[in-house]
């Protein structure tokens, strides 16, 4: 059960992208955790039909299919109290750039952290037009401005001491 | 028959004095009579007023003793009279004092609800007041903060062009889509060098 879970775990994990996309998730984790006690004789995954996204209720589905979701209500709360913690527990960076990213974008630069870093982390994106170019990156506490506005900044600086 | 005329002198003379007998006896009947109805009469009249006389002498007495002893409940009843008109008196004064304190109260209530009141009324106008002036000055603020805002964003988007031009100057093109999304994955590179 405990590889199940990671599985599903590295699953959802790399579904999520930005922080939106997490509180979203958590919230239909804790629909399906209210609902793991509500017996009507219908499956979890039909109980959560209309009120989750198709593809939570898809996810469930599977688990399902696949008996991986505990059978016991108190055992199914559990198990997605869990997983809620470890997704809280992921590591956020925050990208402050000039321009409205489209979720592809997104993605490469979620691809970009996990080959580079490793991990799976949650991207908390700020749209900061002063920024103009490039990015200003905080992580674990460090903050770190590539952006062109710096550059700028700098160029004038050196030239006329600043704008 | 012939009657001789001495006869007839003497007849008349016989029936005159049986007459006179006769009348002398009646009247002498109704003189005693007389006397003696007047004194049956008078007798009885003078009995009679002594009976009245006498009973009026005790009607008199009676009338003393009435007298004294509706004097003497008089009294009695002027006194319990008295008395009681003193308690009522009192009663009265008890009252008036209580009717009194008790308006004195009364007035004394009402004037503290009047004042309580003319508080409330003075603090609830107070409150309106403040409100209006809270409300008035809150937008005022408002306003000047949405023109504060609406200035800075014309002075940030002045700041934006001049910035997107000298960046142009400084890249020798303008900045589009695929070059913003480059200069990000570029500043995390840099990023990944630095600390990352």
């Amino acid at each position: 059960m405990e590889i199940a879970k990671e599985k599903i775990l590295q699953d959802l994990k790399e579904k999520i992208i930005t922080s939106e996309d997490l509180s979203f998730l958590i919230e239909e984790i804790n629909l399906a955790k209210s609902f793991s006690f509500k017996d009507s004789g219908l499956s979890l995954s039909e109980k959560l039909k209309e009120r989750v996204s198709e593809n939570f209720r898809v996810f469930v589905w599977s688990l399902e299919k696949e008996k991986l979701l505990p059978e016991t209500p108190k055992e199914r709360f559990s198990f997605f109290d869990e997983i809620e913690e470890e997704l809280r527990n992921l590591p956020k960076v925050k990208i402050e750039i000039s321009f409205e990213p489209s979720r592809n974008f997104l993605l490469q630069v979620k691809n970009w952290f996990r080959e580079n870093l490793k991990k799976e982390v949650i991207l908390e994106v700020i749209k900061n037009p002063k920024v103009v170019g490039g990015a200003i990156v905080e992580y674990q506490g460090k903050y770190l401005d590539f952006s062109l506005a710096k550059e700028i900044d700098r160029f004038f600086a050196k030239k006329h001491g600043g704008i | 028959m012939k009657i001789s005329k001495d006869f007839e002198e003497k007849l008349r003379e016989m029936v005159e004095k049986e007459m006179k007998g006769i009348l002398d006896e009646l009247k002498e009947r109704t003189k005693k009579f007389t006397e003696e109805t007047v004194g049956f009469y008078k007798n009885e009249t003078f009995s009679f007023s002594k009976k009245l006389e006498e009973g009026f002498l005790e009607l008199k007495e009676i009338n003393k003793e009435v007298q004294k002893k509706l004097l003497e409940e008089s009294e009695g009843k002027i006194k319990s009279l008295e008395e009681e008109i003193k308690k009522e008196v009192s009663k009265f004064i008890q009252a008036n004092s209580e009717i009194r304190k008790s308006l004195f109260e009364e007035s004394k209530k009402q004037a503290e609800s009047v004042i309580k009141n003319l508080d409330e009324e003075l603090k609830e106008n107070l409150e309106k007041v403040n409100q209006i002036i809270y409300k008035t000055l809150a937008q005022a603020e408002r306003e000047i903060e949405e023109y504060k805002k609406e200035k800075l964003k014309e002075v940030d988007e002045r700041i934006y062009k001049i910035l997107n031009e000298v960046a142009k100057n400084i890249l020798g093109k303008t900045i589009d889509l695929s070059t913003h999304e480059k200069l990000v994955i570029e500043s995390l590179e840099k990023a990944k060098k630095e600390v990352i």
